[in-house]
């Protein structure tokens, strides 16, 4: 495997990885399956290929750190904590999903993990989590904000501005920018003119890298760096992670419209979590079987948070009015 | 035996003139302040609200007593420093954001709708978003199409958003004060024409509760409703109107959301007419919304067809003549309730 | 055909009653004689009957509302022959055939089939009947008035209802604007024969004092919104005034009584609080005001003055009180002297509420003051007891804190 510089690499944190990767992919597959039987409203954006960005940053987190996610948040919100139960139900509108129903793929909120919410909006979750860490700083505590958003939220006056400002006042933040390429179907390269996302970080005095979005433990590292800046007191850092979606911008896009299908093959074959896989497999760290495992052990916790999903109920209409306003 | 008028029982201040006599943006500083010391967490950040104490003096000292942390300047960044206050208030802190002019909500209008207002309701109550943001719109002597805007309608008709226009200090200090100790968004609209009024406010701690109006001016045959300042203008057609024998009525909402709607339509059931003086358009206004209220709450209370008197539906131009005609004129106040009564000039 | 109920004469000098229950519901069947709805007067409660078979169409004034003989009190669709007259005698609404408020109906119509014009107003085309407001139109149903016949007076026409109530005579009293001058005038009659007679045979005299009413503003101040929000009506200084005179008076049972021949000590709290109406001044009473919390003072002050400008007090409303407060702070009046209401002790006025003069440790300073003027009769209080009262009521007021609690 790649040793990486900070790293201490264990059997735990590759297996913890793993996991959290296999989870974030069972989840979307899953997803995907029910959605494709017609029993999920709305329209649904997959992760899948990008797991190592959610995964790498949020072992990194604390449970009272913040994270504020995107459209395609599902990794996100898994990643900082969401139950599966919890995250699968709320994708169907049932009651018993984290925000009840009302929320749906683009808008998961769970105050218990700090996250606060995936966004139907590019890329507010910039300004979101800003002020987030703007808040821990001001009430004196240590904790952190992420803000994840992809390569068409950094052409948005929100970048700008909150980077701007979060720069200017040293907020505990992190940008992590997924970059992958495509914001729904248009290429990066005709949405912009500087293609190098960290190098905006100069613009605002801040440092900015890219990192390889497909690999874990590179990411992990990485995020583990900004995350202690930010904590120390040393303000935000922009993190450019270079990473690749499978499947289209929705369920519904086949994706290669605008896109070709070697060029999906060839990002394939760079799966992050194979690849830690392998690369553990081959240090001789772990054996087949102990992946193995945890792909049943995943396995089980999202069939179940099927189950309980499909078997909750959706919101009755005699509560439509409640907290509109909070007394 | 003698004879006694009650005070009227809205009426909100007492007739005794042991108060001081502040301005409106004093007024503001005050409830700031006293709020800010009592809760640690509410902090306050706008363009030129620090050292400068704000462009309207509405933050004036603010600074010096809090600091630099809990009292900052921002750069010209509206949708950042609303996001920002956003996001802090969903971390526990009460965040003011101070917009200036109201016209610059509209550059942070994504953040006010799509997330404030929003959050508490789809995250199922679990988020609560007490969030403050102050502005102050209107015209004055020729500010322009860019810094004369009164759209309190665009916030009053997105649910989630509590929105607050007071017309003197006494209302602006109880109003803050209520406003951040809710928990809820909440849209302060100020009147940059009314900085500099002055009026009386208690020393002492004092709240006004969101949804409730003033009644002025009691009054037998019309009911008018003003806000902002209108308010003033509205009092000083009730006393020409007087002169002719038409008593006017002048209530003051206050808060446009919570609307107190008892008090409008109790008026209106005594008087039987009803004006909405608005410095903003007619066109899906407040006092579109009011007449709609009254027409579907009230019918059988209405004696003459509603009255909107609002700014001409062209933008505020800088021509100084015709940016007082577009505007609600004491004059054309006067004029307009006067056809309405039947009576023509 | 409609048939119209009005209010029947029951009694020699009956002028007015309360509908006190509706017995049918709109949409039911009704037969003759059948009762219909209860009403009470001052002496007698009774109820009203059908003079027909029908069905209830409309109510047209509800439970509570004191109207006059002859007012249309409901609309009735006759089935079969109709062989009883429409109306009990003395009625002085129209009789026979009452029109519905058809034009109502025949305007939408018209609105619907003209074309509209962008330089008229809406509707404005031939049209067959006249422009009314809706409050014309109810006002018209209740008084039982075909609104085609009436002449309008609002711009362009418009029938108003200032148009109707200038027809009918005694007009719907929810209405304080609109009086008819012979209540009006029986009203004053009443006020005069009293002030007369208190002034004629009640030997009084008066003591006064200037108040420290800083405290009580601070007072106001703190307990308005509390107290307001759990009243659900605003506090007034009146309330406090009142509470304050209540507690004294609580305190000093030798000023608790009235002179009937000889001095009859009462057991009970009961006050009066003047109200001034449109159709003249009028003093109900609180009872057992020196037991009530805060807010239920309130409720029931408010409560009883509403009803006062609505002018439905009943007897019990204005029986008892030993004493009046009158509060005239609303004016630029700095102090007077009211006149004792026949049967009772004392009245207490207070003037503006503002800042004057007042001495403090031998420095002359700037405080809010009010001016107690209290007249007593002579016959119940001396000069020292009246002052002692006075006093005490003064006491109350520069401490205020003890309107909270009882001392």
């Amino acid at each position: 495997m790649t040793p990486t510089k900070n790293t201490k690499l264990d059997r735990g944190l590759i297996l913890s990885l793993y996991r959290n990767m296999v989870l974030i992919r069972e989840f979307e597959l899953k997803a995907r399956e029910v959605f494709r039987t017609g029993r999920m409203p709305g329209f649904i954006h997959v992760y899948i290929g990008e797991e190592a960005v959610a995964a790498g940053v949020c072992a990194q987190l604390r449970v009272d750190d913040y994270v504020a996610s995107t459209h395609r948040g599902h990794g996100h919100a898994l990643a900082k904590g969401v139950t599966p139960r919890e995250a699968m139900a709320e994708l169907l509108g049932a009651v018993t999903g984290c925000s009840g129903g009302r929320g749906g793929t683009m808008h998961l909120y769970d105050p218990t993990v700090g996250f606060l919410g995936s966004n139907g909006v590019v890329p507010p979750g910039i300004l979101i989590a800003s002020g987030a860490g703007l808040s821990a700083k001001l009430r004196g505590t240590d904790q952190v904000a992420v803000a994840f958003f992809g390569d068409g939220g950094s052409n948005n006056g929100a970048f700008h501005e909150g980077l701007n400002m979060a720069a200017t006042w040293e907020i505990p933040v992190v940008f992590v920018c997924e970059n992958n390429l495509y914001a729904t179907e248009m290429p990066f390269s005709k949405a912009t003119k500087n293609t190098n996302v960290a190098s905006r970080a100069a613009a605002y005095g801040i440092p900015g890298l890219q990192v390889d979005g497909n690999n874990v433990l590179e990411v992990y590292e990485k995020a583990g760096e900004a995350i202690a800046r930010a904590r120390g007191g040393g303000g935000p850092t922009l993190l450019e992670c270079l990473t690749y979606r499978w499947y289209g911008h929705h369920e519904g896009d086949p994706g290669v419209a605008y896109r070709t299908r070697e060029e999906v093959a060839a990002w394939k074959e760079r799966d992050p979590v194979k690849k830690l896989k392998d690369d553990a497999i081959a240090a001789r760290m772990l054996t087949a079987e102990d992946f193995e495992k945890v792909d049943g052990e995943v396995a089980a916790v999202l069939e179940d948070a099927a189950q309980f999903a499909l078997a909750s109920a959706l919101e009755d209409e005699s509560t439509a009015l409640r907290h509109v306003f909070t007394d | 035996m003698s004879e006694t008028n009650l005070e009227v029982p809205s009426a909100v201040e007492p007739s005794t003139e042991a108060q001081r006599v502040i301005t409106y943006a004093q007024a503001g500083v005050e409830g700031v302040r006293e709020e800010m010391r009592r809760n640690p967490n509410i902090f306050y950040i706008g363009q030129g609200i620090g050292p400068r104490g704000g462009n309207f003096q509405q933050s004036r000292g603010l600074w010096d007593e809090f600091g630099e942390a809990r009292v900052r300047d921002t750069p010209i960044a509206e949708r950042a420093q609303t996001g920002f206050g956003i996001g802090a208030a969903l971390a526990g802190s009460h965040p003011i954001v101070d917009i200036v002019f109201m016209d610059f909500t509209l550059e942070a209008m994504g953040e006010i709708v799509q997330q404030a207002s929003t959050i508490h309701y789809i995250s199922n109550g679990r988020f609560k978003v007490p969030f403050m943001l102050r502005a102050a719109g209107g015209g004055v002597r020729s500010t322009g199409p860019h810094h004369s805007h009164t759209f309190w309608s665009f916030f009053a008709h997105i649910p989630g958003l509590k929105v607050v226009v007071p017309s003197t200090p006494y209302d602006v200090k109880g109003l803050i004060k209520t406003g951040l100790r809710d928990e809820n968004p909440v849209i302060f609209l100020e009147h940059k024409g009314l900085y500099n009024t002055k009026g009386h406010v208690p020393e002492e701690e004092y709240l006004i509760p969101f949804g409730q109006a003033r009644v002025l001016r009691p009054g037998n045959d019309v009911t008018m409703v003003a806000m902002g300042k209108m308010v003033d203008r509205a009092l000083q057609a009730a006393e020409k109107l007087q002169e002719q024998g038409i008593s006017a009525e002048v209530i003051d909402p206050r808060t446009l959301v919570p609307l107190d709607k008892t008090t409008l339509l109790n008026s209106l059931a005594r008087t039987g007419r009803l004006a909405i003086v608005d410095e903003a358009y007619a066109t899906c206004g407040m006092a579109a919304e009011i007449a709609a209220i009254a027409a579907c709450e009230a019918l059988d209370e209405l004696d003459a067809p509603i009255l909107r008197i609002c700014a001409l539906p062209a933008p505020h131009t800088f021509s100084p003549t015709v940016d007082a005609y577009l505007v609600p004129s004491v004059e054309r106040i006067v004029q307009e309730i006067e056809s309405m009564m039947g009576k023509m000039l | 055909m409609t048939v119209t109920i009005s209010m029947p004469q029951l009694g020699l000098t009956m002028t007015e009653a309360t509908v006190g229950a509706w017995l049918k519901k709109l949409g039911d069947a009704v037969r003759k004689d059948e009762p219909l709805l209860s009403v009470s007067t001052d002496k007698v409660d009774m109820d009203v009957e059908s003079t027909v078979d029908g069905v209830l169409r409309d109510i047209l004034v509800e439970e509570g509302m004191t109207v006059p003989v002859g007012t249309a009190l409901a609309l009735l669709d006759a089935v079969g022959k109709d062989s009883s007259t429409p109306a009990p005698s003395a009625s002085s609404a129209p009789l026979g055939d009452v029109a519905r408020p058809a034009p109502y109906n025949s305007v939408q119509i018209d609105r619907v089939l003209e074309k509209e014009d962008a330089s008229e107003t809406f509707g404005s085309s031939p049209r067959t009947s006249p422009r009314s407001s809706p409050r014309a139109r109810r006002q018209a149903r209740r008084l039982g008035i075909d609104i085609a016949t009436v002449k309008g007076s609002g711009p362009e026409g418009r029938i108003v209802e200032k148009d109707l109530l200038d027809l009918a005579p005694p007009p719907a009293p929810s209405r304080p604007a609109a009086t008819s001058s012979q209540a009006d005038a029986k009203r004053r009659q009443l006020i005069a024969d009293s002030m007369t007679e208190s002034v004629r045979t009640i030997p009084a005299f008066s003591v006064s004092v200037e108040v420290n009413a800083q405290k009580l503003v601070a007072l106001y101040h703190d307990l308005s919104e509390p107290i307001s929000r759990s009243a659900g009506a605003k506090l007034t200084y009146t309330d406090l005034l009142f509470r304050a005179l209540a507690l004294s008076l609580a305190a000093m049972p030798a000023m608790n009584a009235v002179w009937e021949g000889e001095v009859r000590r009462r057991s009970q709290v009961t006050l009066g609080l003047a109200v001034a109406t449109d159709r003249g001044v009028v003093a109900p009473v609180l009872s057992e005001v020196d037991h009530l919390p805060l807010p239920q003072l309130v409720t029931r002050r408010a409560a009883l003055t509403d009803r006062a400008r609505q002018s439905r007090l009943s007897f019990v409303d204005l029986e008892g009180g030993v004493g009046t407060l009158s509060n005239l702070g609303m004016y630029r009046v700095d102090r007077f002297e009211g006149i004792i209401i026949p049967g009772q002790s004392f009245i207490l006025a207070a003037g503006k509420l503002r800042e004057r003069p007042w001495v403090e440790e031998k420095a002359l300073v700037v405080r809010p003051t009010v001016v107690l003027n209290l007249s007593v009769d002579h016959r119940v209080a001396d000069g020292a007891l009246a002052a002692t009262f006075l006093e005490r009521i003064a006491e109350v007021i520069e401490n205020p804190y003890r309107v909270l609690w009882n001392e």
